[in-house]
């Protein structure tokens, strides 16, 4: 499974297929796709879907809200201690090739930012449609509630 | 489908055995494969089962599995020459204010 294409598949003609990424999205608590899921809850053609739509955008809201985020939590990689064997690994695999210095410590710095970058890159859904700003509360104030549904009760959107 | 694959399909079916002990082995196993595919069955377990310590095991080995993907993600993507540029500036400024407080009194 190529987790890259995870915003596309929530397009896919299968409803299977959409309940199954939205499913990934909530467990994994992916804040970025919030816009994506927001758009799926209020414009999928299928019932169950949008169902399953609210449960994964109350959850990535609810994880948004206490601070949760895919870059925080990579991020915090960096903070735990790495043994000196995966620090190397780690500048390795980055190969800054550049002859400056041999200080692990300016390296591992120059190392973080690029990483940085490039995971803001590669979080970045291909699809920008319906990936409005993950700021917005859940579920979107402009839906009113459809009628009969419990949107309190975790069990049944899911 | 190789061993791997074999495994992985071993473990996948066995998430849903009716013995929660069964199913808590088969997350640890997939978290340790580190394969993707396994996402989407994690996924139903983390949303479907009965046991909320299990599905609190899926949603872990789930953002184990996942974050790892990111990792190898780009760890495979060669550095720009823009990244490679950016990078020699940092290097360059720490080697300066390195020297600089050498030089202190």
């Amino acid at each position: 499974m190529d987790i890259q294409q995870l915003a596309q598949r929530l397009r896919d003609p299968d409803p299977r297929i959409r309940v199954e990424a939205l499913r990934i999205l909530a467990m994994v608590e992916e804040t970025r796709a919030l816009g994506v899921v927001r758009w799926v809850y209020l414009h999928d053609p299928e019932s169950g879907v949008r169902e399953v739509a609210n449960w994964t955008g109350r959850l990535l809201w609810e994880a948004h809200q206490r601070g949760h985020s895919t870059e925080r939590a990579l991020e915090d990689m960096f903070k735990r201690p790495m043994s000196p064997e995966s620090q190397i690994r780690f500048l390795e695999s980055f190969e800054f090739n550049v002859g400056v210095g041999v200080n692990l410590k300016a390296r591992r710095f120059a190392a973080e930012q690029t990483f940085r970058r490039r995971l803001d890159e590669a979080l970045r859904p291909p699809d920008q449609v319906g990936n409005e700003d993950a700021g917005g509360e859940w579920p979107p104030a402009q839906i009113p509630p459809r009628t009969g549904e419990d949107v309190t009760d975790r069990s049944e959107n899911r | 489908m190789g061993d791997s694959g074999l495994g992985l399909r071993n473990w996948i079916q066995k998430l849903s055995d009716p013995d929660p002990t069964v199913r808590e082995a088969s997350i640890k196993e997939l978290e340790l494969l580190g394969d993707t595919q396994a996402l989407p069955a994690l996924a139903e377990v983390f949303a479907m089962d009965a046991e909320p310590a299990i599905r609190a095991m899926a949603q872990q080995a789930g953002k184990s599995i996942y974050y790892r993907a990111i990792q190898r993600i780009l760890e495979a993507q060669g550095p720009s020459e823009e990244e490679r540029r950016q990078a020699a500036e940092i290097l360059a400024q720490a080697e300066i204010r390195k020297r600089l407080n050498k030089h202190k009194p």
